[in-house]
């Protein structure tokens, strides 16, 4: 086995806290290296010092057999120049700039330039050289790379790393915005990388992805490598080491009981979009309905309506049989209605004001006389709930800023569970988050419908659904194709459903632009 | 022992840092000026100070909230002098007319205030467009208003409130501005509306997922903005007889540099009224020290630029 | 593809007009028209070349400010460096003025570039600071408006070669020059990355700490040929002369179509909203209305043409949501 990359005793730190402390790996050329770890691992980070995307404070790279003597120019560029690319979650496209601007970004000189002037001609036929290679044709490289959809940047995003003509490529939960089919086109890249010798690292929470694509992966816990592990993996012994201890694999067991009485919302005639058939829906006590669908085939808006959030074409709301006028997230959650939404960064916390403000802001209404906050309540109550969710903080003052991300989705939860609510909508509520959290937060979950709550719950990955909804509503083109009951919950009945509304049509059916 | 302790422990702790360090530069720059200049130290010139800084402290009210939800007010300069202009113009410099002129300059300032956020958060206008060009329409209001020439005089019961002495032998602006000090504190800090105006500036699609109604608290932070620089425009008015163009000019930076100073973060969300009344102290500190150095009217300028950088600078390294 | 069908594509394109990227240019042609109504159907040569002229520094100035907000910051001291610079001619010997200013200007830009990227200060307040202290500067070197300005200064700024002003020879070479790095020279593609999305950017390989002080460097720069050209065509320096560009070139940078979150913007757009601009005081001037009616204007115009696009947007907008747009980095 050819070694590419090797690192050990890889520190960092930022502030108060040692993101890595002992970091190692060995990464071989021609191999798929799976980096496993909790949230707050410290895999992530090891990543972007590898990147050199951050300096680390101390230990050792070694290259192609070159080490890397000092860490003061270590930077993306000099990264790049070794052939370390890197893809990470969040996206690195300028998205006025068109697809083949951004497909070249910083590496014109080695494509179309002539005395390092740019040839806009000539950039247009080197991206659609690029994208046909990776079967994505259906890009249009003259477009703002904002227009398309999220799934596609992901993809043009990856086009982008290849460009690079990279030796190593670091995917960084790169599938985690992917619709399957795009996760089958992304495989087959790293298929065809492995074979023409490139070394490819791969963060994914999804264990089946790992087992799918993954050679060998290393595990990391504390910012220290507590393991390796070759393919075929053990997913017990895996979970196990990222956890440190033994955890429930099968999380999603117990079933809660199917919903009962009279229903809490009642949606009626809810249009999505033109010239779809329209949606009802009754949303009972006690019931934990699931959500599932290809992306962007109008669950999040779905989800969004009825929170207020967004604006149907057509339809009516009714709670307890009266109807909702004008609903706005403001007056749902007067009425118990909350969500919790898509990205944790800018829809669900405020990552600059403290754990306290951010717990209260959403119940802060009821904490309150005359529009006076009540100090005294509002800490007594704001402490019970972040022990009951074992939020792991030094203090209520502290920024939400400082905790880890599956600790700032407990904070989420927090925040949403403190108005009590009577029904709880969740927009892929544990995407990034560790398997323990998970454990954990479905735990609340259930906890809640037994209480008489309903739970409304979309996720991208449909397996987290399995074992937990009591009736998953599969949405295709923007209404809703299917209702499968328990027990007929099954993950292959999810995806079969999803795809089965397509017949015939081929992958050139899904969305190109947003809007 | 104990509360040396507290104060020590809640300095300590988040954006207070900035503030008492604010406050401990306030002291240490008219320490410094007692130290080498002879008549600097005083008690008289301490609360001369005070109630003079008073005036930028009263526009930096507007400054810090807007600041706080992400935005900037540039329109407070003539806002201020609209208001000063308005006030002089309609009481005739008779205080039985004071009461009208008041809701005259009020309604006026909550106009402006309510087109200014209504701007912002319905048109999406980004604070810094809409701001300064509600500036330069209210300066074309004013012209238009005075035709060039202000006419009329203060009111000699804002001449009193802002050059008169009080209880207590304190000036009636220092009473003045304590009052509003500790309105606004216990409004931005105590309140639901307090705790909104800080979410909606540090995650606004947050918010307002949260239920924050964030367009009427933005909206509402900007009528009170106007509402404070043309409280400002009066007490100046009252203090200076009479309302004249460009009164106001100097407090657009100045506004911006005591919330700064304060260590009002610019990108929203952090920041505290306490802060922006020690930037208003170093501020007019300052001033005052450069006076009697008598270095004239361009070196302050440039020191100003200098000053807010400096503290900018501080700032940073805290947080960092 | 379905949803990029062409009758669903409209929407998009409607919203990009509204983003008044093209929406200047048919508001200058009927401005033009309203203007040469007003003047009795006709505009003689000297109306056009005075035009051209009079428009000149508003040109430099916005587009100095686009760059730096394309780059996706703010410079609010840019008229102050209009002010330092004709200071800086009216002051120095007549050989070299105008290199000194040239330099001043680009000093001071790289100063506002240099504290905000490497310190990492809010663009907003560090330029104006900065705006405060080149005030200073000017008013110490010059207290009134005075001093001594070469003849060929005057001369460029405000003579003809022929029918053809010779700041409008001067202004097409920096336009040329300008669209040129902005489009074909990989840095100014990156000017336009690093404003989009810094953090991408970055991550893309991308230096960005000298092209975002280079953006700086340039406003400085072309407010500098600014201050000149006003020092040439007063025959004097003034201190105060440049106040009023700070708001103008802000104004003329965002009506051109130069988006204030950053990565957006043309130097059309730009050259198209200067002209917009004078030519709306010249029929202010025209109609014999008061001349504090320009204040209003100058204020109320980017307010009206933002607001109407917004405002159509609100009107078919979903509930009163905040728009997911990031805001301006300031």
């Amino acid at each position: 086995m050819n070694v590419f990359l090797r690192a050990e005793g890889i520190q960092k730190r930022f502030g108060a806290t040692l993101a890595l402390k002992e970091g190692s790996i060995n990464i071989a050329t021609g191999r798929v290296h799976a980096l496993l770890g909790e949230n707050g691992a410290g895999k992530s980070t090891m990543m972007k010092v590898l990147a050199g995307h951050h300096r680390p404070d101390a230990g050792t790279v070694v290259v192609d057999s070159r080490a890397v003597g000092s860490f003061a120019r270590w930077d993306t560029k000099t990264a790049m120049r070794m052939g370390i690319v890197a893809v990470y979650q969040e996206l690195s496209l300028a998205p006025h700039l068109s697809v083949a601007e951004n497909l070249f970004l910083g590496v014109e000189d080695r494509y179309f330039s002539q005395h390092n002037l740019i040839r806009p001609r000539s950039r247009v036929s080197a991206a659609k050289q690029i994208l046909q290679s990776l079967d994505l044709e259906e890009i249009p490289v003259e477009v703002p790379v904002g227009d398309l959809s999220l799934a596609l940047q992901q993809m043009v995003e990856v086009a982008k790393a290849l460009a690079r003509k990279p030796k190593l490529l670091l995917l960084d939960e790169a599938t985690s915005s992917l619709p399957d089919e795009y996760v089958r086109k992304l495989f087959a890249v790293v298929d065809h990388l492995k074979k023409s010798h490139v070394a490819v690292v791969f963060i994914s929470h999804r264990l089946d992805e790992i087992d799918q694509i993954a050679d060998e992966a290393t595990v990391f816990r504390d910012g220290i490598n507590v393991g390796h592990a070759d393919a075929p993996f053990d997913r017990g012994q895996l979970i196990k080491l990222m956890a440190g201890h033994e955890v429930d694999r099968e999380i999603n067991h117990v079933l809660a009981p199917a919903g009962q009485g009279e229903p809490i919302v009642r949606v009626s005639g809810l249009v999505l979009k033109e010239s779809r058939p329209a949606i009802d829906v009754e949303i009972c006590p006690g019931e934990i309905i699931g959500v599932a669908g290809l992306e962007g085939h109008g669950q999040q808006e779905f989800l969004l309506s009825l929170f207020g959030a967004h604006r149907p074409l057509a339809g009516r709301m009714t709670m307890k049989g009266r109807i909702v006028p004008r609903p706005t997230p403001w007056s749902m959650i007067a009425r118990g209605v909350v969500l919790i939404p898509q990205s944790r960064k800018i829809e669900a916390l405020h990552l600059d004001l403290s754990i306290r403000e951010n717990i209260a802001l959403m119940g802060i209404r009821g904490l309150s006389r005359w529009g006076v906050v009540n100090s005294r309540r509002e800490i007594r109550q704001v402490k019970s709930y972040a022990d009951r969710l074992a939020v792991r903080m030094n203090r209520l003052d502290d920024l939400a800023n400082s905790l880890s991300g599956g600790n700032q989705q407990k904070l989420v939860f927090a925040k949403v569970l403190m108005t009590q609510p009577n029904v709880l909508l969740m927009i892929d509520p544990m995407r990034g988050v560790d398997v323990a959290t998970k454990a954990a937060l479905f735990e609340e979950i259930r906890e809640m419908a037994n209480a008489g709550r309903a739970i409304v719950i979309y996720s991208s990955d449909t397996s987290e659904l399995v074992g937990v909804a009591t009736r998953v509503l599969v949405f295709y083109e923007h209404h809703i194709v299917r209702t499968l009951s328990s027990p007929n919950i099954t993950n292959g009945a999810l995806v079969d459903a999803a795809f089965h509304a397509k017949g015939g049509d081929s992958a050139a059916d899904v969305p190109l632009v947003t809007q | 022992m104990n509360l040396v302790n507290r104060v020590m422990e809640w300095s300590q702790r988040g954006s207070n840092r900035e503030v008492s360090i604010a406050y401990v530069a306030a002291a240490v720059l008219f320490l410094a000026g007692s130290a080498f200049i002879r008549g600097f130290f005083g008690w008289g010139h301490v609360l001369a100070i005070v109630s003079t800084a008073g005036f930028v402290g009263i526009v930096g009210i507007g400054q810090t909230f807007t600041l706080i939800t992400g935005g900037i007010d540039l329109s407070v300069a003539y806002m201020l002098n609209f208001g000063a202009l308005l006030v002089t113009g309609i009481s005739l410099g008779s205080s039985h007319h004071l009461a009208p002129a008041l809701m005259v300059v009020a309604v006026v300032a909550a106009v402006a205030g309510l087109v200014n956020g209504v701007g912002i958060t319905i048109l999406k206008i980004p604070p810094l467009i809409m701001t300064l060009s509600m500036n330069s329409i209210l300066e074309g209001v004013a012209l238009l208003y005075s035709n060039g020439t202000p006419t009329g005089a203060a009111p000699p019961l804002l001449t009193a409130l802002a050059t008169g002495t009080g209880p207590l032998s304190l000036p009636w602006m220092v009473w003045f501005w304590a009052v509003v000090s500790a309105f606004v504190l216990i409004l931005f800090r105590k309140t639901v509306f307090g705790r909104w105006t800080y979410a909606s500036g540090s995650a606004p699609r947050a918010s307002w997922l949260s239920g924050v109604p964030v367009e009427r608290v933005v909206i509402l932070v900007y009528i009170i903005s106007a509402l404070a620089a043309a409280l400002a425009g009066l007490l100046l008015a009252g203090y200076s007889g009479q309302a004249y163009f460009g009164m106001g000019d100097t407090y657009q930076l100045e506004s911006v540099a005591v919330a700064v100073i304060g260590g009002t973060s610019i990108l929203g969300g952090r920041g505290s009224y306490l802060g922006t009344v020690a930037g208003a102290l170093i501020l007019t500190t300052l001033t005052s020290l450069l006076q009697v150095l008598n270095v004239g009217a361009s070196m302050e300028s440039m020191l100003y630029g200098v000053v807010i950088i400096v503290m900018m600078m501080l700032n940073r390294e805290r947080q960092a | 593809m379905r949803r990029s069908t062409p009758k669903e594509a409209i929407p998009l394109r409607t919203f990009r007009w509204l983003r008044n990227e093209y929406l200047i240019y048919p508001i200058l042609v009927a401005l033009l028209v309203a203007y040469l109504i007003l003047n009795g159907g006709f505009l003689s040569v000297f109306q056009i070349q005075s035009l051209i002229t009079s428009t000149a520094p508003l040109i430099l100035v916005g587009l100095g400010e686009a760059v730096v907000i394309i780059s996706g910051g703010i410079d609010l001291s840019i008229g102050y460096m209009v002010s330092l610079t004709c200071v800086v001619v009216a002051t120095s010997s007549p050989v070299l003025g105008t290199p000194l200013a040239l330099a001043v200007g680009v000093v001071a830009g790289a100063v506002n570039g240099t504290l905000i990227t490497r310190f990492r200060l809010s663009a907003l307040v560090t330029t104006l600071a900065t705006g405060s202290f080149f005030l200073g500067m000017a008013l110490h070197i010059l207290p009134t408006p005075g001093g001594v300005v070469p003849e060929w200064v005057s001369t460029v700024a405000d003579g003809n070669m022929g029918p053809v002003p010779v700041a409008a020879i001067l202004l097409a070479a920096v336009v040329a020059i300008l669209g040129f790095i902005l489009y074909r020279v990989p840095a100014g593609r990156y000017l336009f990355a690093v404003g989009d999305n810094l953090e991408g950017a970055r991550q893309s390989g991308v230096v960005d700490a000298p092209i975002r002080i280079g953006a700086y460097a340039v406003a400085g720069l072309l407010a500098a040929v600014a201050g000149i050209f006003l020092a040439g065509q007063t025959s004097s320096g003034d201190p105060n002369i440049g106040t009023p560009f700070t708001l103008n070139a802000i104004v003329i940078a965002v009506l051109g179509g130069t988006s204030l979150a950053g990565g957006v913007g043309t130097v059309g757009g730009v050259v198209a909203a200067a002209f917009v601009l004078s030519v709306v005081s010249d029929i202010i001037f025209l109609t014999n209305a008061s001349s504090y009616l320009q204040y209003i204007v100058s204020g109320g115009i980017l307010v009206v043409v933002l607001g109407i696009g917004q405002g159509v947007r609100w009107i078919r907008r979903p509930t009163g949501q905040p728009s997911r747009e990031k805001v301006a980095d300031r």
